[in-house]
């Protein structure tokens, strides 16, 4: 009464070789070991279940039902078995394996993390189209859709469909492990095509408007922005700018303020290293009055060396004040470098540290200013970004100016925090304060100002 | 452990007619370390009437790892129950999260398995005692009797009963008696097979 066991023994290893009906014929058995096979099945425990289905069928050969079971268990056995091995490979970066081992799996079932996990490493590999096809059938079961969405994304932004990776991420972004990636990269996707348009309103109270230096008189303003961006080769190639913006003051029309630029410029190079350069125009009005007209040349260039991006931006300005400013016409120059590195997952930090020159006809009125400054970025869930920023300025006038009796020296503390909730679809709204204190050898430019504002931000991109 | 040990039980308490040679295949197999083969057999055994044969297979389960199935398919300890049944219930204690009760089955073994097993369940009782001295948190107590309430609700008897008793030893092991009568009174109420 041992055979069985010593059967067993002697065909130890794969239940999916060929059976071989070598037991006298017990139909009452088999429906046994059926009945443990199928439930050793619905325990998910598929070597168990081929186990007792090729026992049934070594007692049965006219058992369909078994065999029809044992052949499905064993296509399954055979798809997971690839599916490891792609997964090993992926692990190993071996794209290559790993793409026909997801294949292969995905030719012995249909599950779609095989097709997922395939269209990745094709992604890898470059081979764009054929990634497409597999995310595809990946996007398409629920299981996976969200993944697949995300590479989707990658590949139209590879693609240069911003559009495409936009509704891709924001798809993605359903997701909670993959939303506060997809969403950094739904935004970067808005403003990587050849069009970019963003438009701003803004609502605020100026504590001091006037920069007063003593009992200021508080100002409601609101403010109204929008920049296009026409790039027709892409990021890497010329562009034409185009910015307009406006702000009304509830009682000092006086500081009502408009500005309009209009910019040229060429992006060359490739990760990580880029550099442009730029030609503005650019005219303000104060009080719906002339203002000041300007041309500024441009040159900016980084390189990113490990995980941080350092950035040299250089700037001249022909200025040319309206009659009533005529004494502050010049030039001016300035200069920055920028180092900017990420601080965890979620968080970017900029530190920078720039110097500024103003020549003007009156010696009084040219300066020298330099100081550091500090930006942070910090993503405090999928959709919520808190933005923030502070720098010190030491300015000192070149010489002494009779009407004031000095030469002036200030030293300004700028500071910004604000958080931006991302709504979707292009649309953001902002929330923060702005303040600045500066403190001058000459008391009548002393003062601090503080500005909490409320906005909403539209950027399309395509 | 030795598995001639588990075979000659089986020899000894096979009587059924039908179940006998499923349950020397599964030994056999055991034996040799095929254990998806070895439970095959002991669930055909048990099909077949053996009234021994749940409880090979949830040693089988506890070698295949499926650790609250091997709780179930074991059931209630029995009273003198063998060393070696015990030795495994333990494990499948272990493995499945409930320290408390692995610790008190290994208490209770000693030596009675052979010299084999007692150094391993000495060993595996230090590593017990690491864990248990530390007054578990509120969130222990509720995580444990969240378990048992699963259990009971997946209808599974032997993993509620062990559940649910857990629940109640990790209770009892903090001072503020925080849910203690909770989990005392879930011990009464058994899952429905």
């Amino acid at each position: 009464m041992i055979a069985p066991a010593l059967a067993l023994l002697l065909t130890a290893g794969d239940p999916c070789v060929p059976i071989v009906v070598d037991l006298p014929p017990d139909r009452a058995t088999a429906a046994v070991y059926r009945d443990v096979a199928r439930a050793e099945e619905a325990a998910g425990s598929l070597d168990a279940a081929a186990v007792a289905y090729r026992e049934a069928l070594r007692r049965d050969g006219t058992d369909e039902r078994s065999r029809v079971a044992l052949a499905s268990i064993c296509r399954r056995g055979a798809a997971a078995r690839r599916f490891e091995e792609g997964v090993s490979r992926m692990k190993a970066h071996d794209w290559e394996g790993a793409a026909a081992a997801f294949a292969d799996a995905r030719a012995e079932g249909t599950d779609a993390s095989a097709a997922l996990l395939q269209g990745v490493s094709l992604l890898e590999l470059g081979e764009d189209a054929r990634a497409a096809e597999a995310l595809a059938v990946a996007a398409r079961d629920s299981r996976t859709r969200d993944a697949a969405r995300f590479h989707q994304g990658l590949l139209a932004l590879r693609a240069g469909s911003p559009s495409q990776a936009i509704e891709a991420f924001e798809d993605a972004a359903d997701a909670r492990a993959l939303s506060p990636i997809a969403m950094q990269l739904a935004r970067q996707a808005r403003i990587s095509g050849h069009l970019v348009v963003v438009a701003s309103a803004d609502v605020g109270r100026d504590s001091n408007p006037a920069l007063e230096d003593r009992d200021p008189t508080a100002d409601e303003a609101g403010g109204l922005g929008v920049v296009a961006l026409f790039r027709p080769l892409g990021r890497w190639g010329p562009y034409l700018r185009g910015e307009g913006q406006l702000r009304r003051y509830q009682t000092r029309e006086d500081l009502d303020f408009t500005g309009y630029d209009a910019a040229a410029g060429w992006q060359l190079g490739r990760e990580p290293i880029g550099a442009l350069a730029e030609y503005d125009f650019a005219v303000r009005t104060l009080g719906d009055r002339p203002y000041l007209t300007a041309h500024r040349a441009l040159a900016s260039g980084w390189l990113a060396s490990g995980p941080v991006l350092w950035t040299a931006t250089a700037l001249v300005r022909f200025e040319r004040f309206a009659t009533d400013w005529d004494p502050l016409t010049g030039t001016l120059a300035r200069g920055e470098l920028r180092a900017a590195m990420p601080l965890g997952r979620p968080a970017l930090l900029g530190l920078s540290y720039g110097a500024g020159r103003d020549w003007t006809d009156t010696n009084a009125l040219s300066w020298f200013e330099h100081g550091p400054r500090a930006d942070l970025q910090l993503l405090l869930g999928a959709r919520l970004v808190l933005l923030a920023g502070a720098g010190a300025t030491w300015r000192t006038a070149d010489g002494y100016d009779a009407t004031i009796g000095a030469t002036r020296k200030d030293v300004t503390i700028d500071g910004a925090i604000a958080i931006e909730w991302d709504l979707r679809r292009g649309l953001f709204l902002r929330g923060g304060v702005a303040s600045r204190l500066a403190h001058s050898n000459v008391e009548a430019y002393s003062y601090e100002s503080w500005t909490p504002s409320l906005g909403v931000r539209y950027v399309f991109g395509r | 452990m030795n598995p001639w040990l588990l075979i000659a039980a089986v020899i000894l308490q096979a009587g059924q007619v039908g179940a006998d040679e499923h349950m020397l295949a599964g030994a056999e197999l055991f034996r040799a370390g095929r254990f998806p083969e070895a439970l095959v057999e002991f669930r055909v055994a048990e099909r077949l009437g053996d009234p021994e044969a749940a409880r090979y297979a949830g040693v089988t389960l506890v070698k295949l790892g499926r650790d609250e199935e091997a709780i179930e398919a074991l059931g209630d300890p029995q009273a003198q129950e063998d060393p070696l049944m015990s030795w495994y219930r333990a494990l499948a204690y272990h493995a499945a999260g409930l320290p408390v009760a692995a610790d008190r089955l290994l208490a209770e073994l000693g030596g009675r398995a052979g010299p084999r097993v007692a150094e391993q369940a000495a060993r595996l009782r230090a590593e017990l005692a690491h864990r248990l001295a530390t007054v578990p948190e509120r969130e222990d107590v509720d995580a444990a009797l969240v378990r048992c309430a699963a259990a009971r609700s997946a209808s599974r008897p032997g993993l509620t009963a062990a559940a649910c008793r857990e629940a109640a030893d990790v209770a009892a092991r903090r001072r503020d008696g925080y849910r203690l009568a909770e989990a005392r009174a879930s011990l009464g109420t058994r899952a429905t097979p």
